[in-house]
């Protein structure tokens, strides 16, 4: 002890001679020495846990794929205890988190596999889960304390097209971080089947982005092919969010609720937000309610370039003479080349009168015009 | 004369002391920020754009070609393959004077098609526009238009007929990862603020297997020069950008892949054909245009690598990409000058244009010095021995132990090389960088500077290919060309 203490001693005695930029120098060097050192460890310690998590895949893979492949896209149901017979072996194989986290991947493959057409046998696919406490263990780590980990069991356990309970969700679906809450809010309008909407009163996310519109969408979507969509104008009504509400506009023009029409031509009116007047204008030509057509006319002559797009698809909808005269006249009027574009895309879009519009327009057009007419007639 | 040579000593400590400071706040920064981005989207929103296509966002992916027979084919058959169910692909043939554009006629059953072309961004005239008839290759629209010399006038045709709000800016002999375009779209979307722009990490094709024409094995290359060029990218991408990224400061979308919001280009006025650097000037400009109007933007980077480019093979093309870059940087500063430290431009003006000047271009110069006044302080008998290695191995160990943070970051994201061998290959390399490929970098950049104060005439794509088949592409046709 007395020998470090002597040397140690002697080395700062001896540092603090040399002028500041050496102490410094040095210091910088053995910092990234350090650096060097620990980076070559850590590399050496997160290959090393590849290779150990390959290896233990291919061990699982070796043990259980062929026999839960067979099962789990097999015709013939089977029971919990068949399942204790054929895999009494290898229950104790599966007892670490990384065999785990490896049969998971093995399932997940089998699950997304490009080139299977082979039909999923639920009954033995939950049973396979169930016996190596596949679902336990990730519910484990959904209710965890660590962000990282709950984000991840949520997706693993929705990819393993798992339901997940309300209750080991409600933790994250108030929690700070953004992609965690979102991802909850999510998944559990997906799985939750008291009160799935229960987040489009609160405009889904007071955050709300375009990737939570695909969310919702991917909701609405799976939810409208199990059962009839509540009326979706109850959320425009409720939420003061103006992207939520622009997008739950559309998703009424995509689902067709054709009974919320005339409350959308109502909310032409007062509306002020020009990204929810043109998800307005929109809907109403998706739900080809061509009442709201002289209102819609009205609104393209005096509204701006947005609004005016908005209104060529909705005419395009309607396909009414009325529309097709607007659209005509509109072509001549306007200097805005990609407008005339659209323009001409929309009139093609009237069928044999479109086309007969077209020819006519033609023959009192400009070269550019022409080439406009000829690019458009191509893609019919 | 011994005044100036303590100034100087003390100036070039203090500059290589600032550049190690930056770096390990980038790269805390970017580790930070890589762990963010790499569990933020699964594969679940992939497949949703794949089930639902509605929801996903059309792309333009713009590549410009020119005289790039050897490599065209393979380079539009993976393009064309990309797993995205809303894109279209934008080849423009920047008047190639070899069987490029009859090449792609033939074997994608081409034909003229009436198109009313709007010049937004200026470019030389487009001659015609071409479809397939097959519907096969539906995606996929040719631009014929005269040679503009650069790739920045070609990247303007391409932007003037891409129909998609975004587009990708790209080179045909780059090989893109089949997820590319879910991948770069998901930020976008996950932003409150407009994204003007994203990157993404880009890595050298020459090592790797391609099978039909996309990656299957992830190698790194077996040449010299495209080894240490790989280390270099993976600097470049996951510390340097991702770390800026953080403070919405990304310098540069590159060249050689990135998505750009269309609209923005078009009004900043597209890529500045004059430009020896227009990916980075297009990204000022984009900057500068937002700024200007008081819109707030974001420019992202993302961790993942889309894209593997053909890197130099030998020292004569390293020495033209180089010498290109260095040109491009002095241009930057004498056409954008004005950005420089001027508080209206924000982080641009006092973040990417102070670090761009003292950090990039003129490290070569101060190298360079460096090492002639060591050679001198040596002839003199100047040196004081005892600090001598101290300081080198300082200046050493800057670029060491940033590269093998660089390749911990790299194995962190997703471990790409098969064996661990090849990972040390990487490291073997970075630790003689400093000796055998980074001076070669200097001269060749100096030599850009160089050039563009002689104002020599200069042209884009002399990149000598060498192709990805492994076997001639399309022979028959090749044959009937000739």
């Amino acid at each position: 002890m007395s020998y470090l203490q002597y040397y140690s001693s002697y080395f700062i005695s001896e540092f603090s001679t040399y002028p500041f930029i050496i102490q410094l120098t040095a210091l910088l060097v053995l910092t990234m020495l350090s650096i060097l050192l620990i980076s070559m460890v850590r590399l050496i310690f997160i290959n090393r846990k590849i290779f150990k998590f390959s290896k233990a895949k291919q061990k699982v893979s070796k043990l259980l794929y062929s026999k839960i492949e067979n099962l789990i896209f097999g015709d013939e149901n089977l029971t919990a205890e068949n399942f204790n017979l054929i895999f009494a072996g290898d229950l104790n194989e599966i007892k670490t988190p990384q065999r785990k986290k490896a049969l998971t991947e093995i399932l997940l493959e089998m699950l997304y596999a490009k080139k299977t057409n082979k039909v999923l046998n639920t009954d033995n696919y939950l049973l396979v889960l169930n016996i190596f406490g596949i679902i336990a263990f990730w519910e484990k780590l959904v209710v965890s304390n660590n962000a990282t980990n709950r984000k991840t069991s949520m997706r693993i356990l929705d990819d393993l097209q798992i339901g997940l309970s309300g209750s080991s969700i409600q933790r994250s679906v108030y929690q700070k971080n953004d992609d965690l809450r979102k991802l909850a809010r999510a998944t559990s309008m997906e799985y939750d089947s008291n009160d799935p909407f229960k987040f489009l009163e609160d405009s889904f996310d007071s955050n709300f982005n375009s990737l939570d519109e695909i969310r919702v969408h991917y909701f609405l979507s799976n939810k409208s092919k199990e059962e009839k969509l509540p009326q979706l104008i109850r959320w425009v009504k409720s939420s003061t969010n103006a992207k939520f509400r622009a997008f739950i506009i559309k998703e009424i023009g995509y689902f067709n609720q054709m009974e919320s029409a005339p409350l959308l031509v109502e909310l032409l009116d007062d509306e002020k937000n020009q990204k929810v007047l043109c998800s307005i204008i929109e809907a109403l030509g998706k739900l080809n309610y061509t009442q709201a057509e002289e209102k819609l006319i009205s609104l393209y002559e005096v509204g701006s370039k947005p609004i005016q797009r908005s209104a060529i698809k909705a005419f395009s909808e309607f396909k009414t003479i009325n529309s097709l005269n607007v659209l005509e006249k509109s072509y001549f009027k306007t200097h805005d080349n990609d407008m005339k574009l659209l323009l001409a895309y929309a009139i093609s879009e009237f069928g044999i009168s479109g086309k007969s519009s077209l020819k006519k327009l033609s023959k009192t057009s400009t070269d550019f015009d022409k080439k406009i007419f000829d690019q458009v007639n191509y893609q019919f | 004369m011994s005044y100036f040579v303590t100034f100087y000593q003390y100036a070039i400590y203090f500059y290589a002391t600032a550049i190690t400071i930056i770096y390990f706040t980038l790269a805390i920064f970017a580790y930070f920020n890589i762990l963010k981005n790499k569990l933020k989207y699964t594969e679940k929103e992939e497949r949703i754009f794949l089930k639902y296509p509605e929801t996903a966002p059309g792309i333009s992916v713009v590549a410009p070609a020119f005289n790039e027979e050897v490599i065209i084919i393979d380079s539009v058959n993976t393009l064309l393959g990309l797993n995205y169910p809303n894109f279209e692909i934008v080849i423009v043939n920047d008047g190639s004077k070899d069987s490029t554009l009859q090449l792609l006629i033939d074997n994608f059953q081409l034909e003229e098609v009436p198109f009313a072309y709007m010049e937004k961004v200026p470019c030389k005239p487009v001659k015609r526009i071409l479809k397939s008839t097959n519907s096969e290759f539906s995606k996929l629209t040719v631009v014929d238009k005269i040679n503009g010399g650069t790739k920045a006038d070609a990247m303007n045709a391409g932007v003037n007929v891409a129909k998609f709000d975004y587009f990708i800016n790209t080179d045909v002999d780059c090989i893109l990862s089949p997820d590319t375009l879910s991948k770069i779209i998901l930020p976008v979307l996950d932003s409150d603020i407009q994204v003007i722009g994203v990157g993404a990490t880009m890595r050298m094709a020459n090592g790797c297997d391609i099978d039909h024409g996309f990656i299957s094995r992830v190698s790194p290359p077996k040449q010299i020069i495209p080894t240490f060029q790989e280390t270099e990218y993976l600097r470049s991408y996951l510390v340097a950008k991702m770390g800026w990224a953080s403070f919405n400061a990304v310098p540069n979308i590159s060249g050689g892949f990135g998505l750009f919001d269309k609209s923005v280009v078009i009004a900043a006025g597209g890529f500045d054909s004059l430009s020896h650097a227009e990916d980075m000037d297009m990204t000022l400009r984009m900057i500068a245009y937002m700024r200007d109007n008081d819109k707030p933007y974001r420019i992202l980077q993302i961790p993942h690598t889309l894209c593997w480019t053909e890197g130099p093979p030998n020292l004569k093309v390293l020495s033209r990409q180089r010498t290109r870059w260095g040109r491009g940087l002095m241009q930057i500063f004498f056409v954008h000058h004005k950005f420089l430290f001027n508080k209206k431009y924000g982080r641009m003006g006092w973040v990417i244009m102070p670090y761009t000047l003292f950090f990039e271009l003129l490290a070569p110069i101060i190298e360079t010095i460096g090492t002639f006044f060591t050679i001198y302080l040596l002839w003199s008998g100047e040196i004081n021995f005892n600090t001598f290695w101290l300081m080198l191995s300082y200046v050493y160990l800057i670029g060491v132990s940033i590269s093998i943070l660089t390749i911990t970051f790299d194995i962190t994201i997703k471990k790409l090389y098969r064996n661990f061998r090849e990972y040390l290959r990487l490291l073997l390399f970075s630790s003689v960088e400093a000796f055998f490929y980074h001076p070669f970098t200097v001269f060749f950049t100096l030599r850009g500077y160089f050039q563009f104060f002689t104002r020599k005439e200069f042209k884009w794509g002399a990149m000598t290919r060498q192709g990805f088949s492994k076997k001639p592409q399309s022979g028959i046709i090749v044959e009937k060309v000739a």
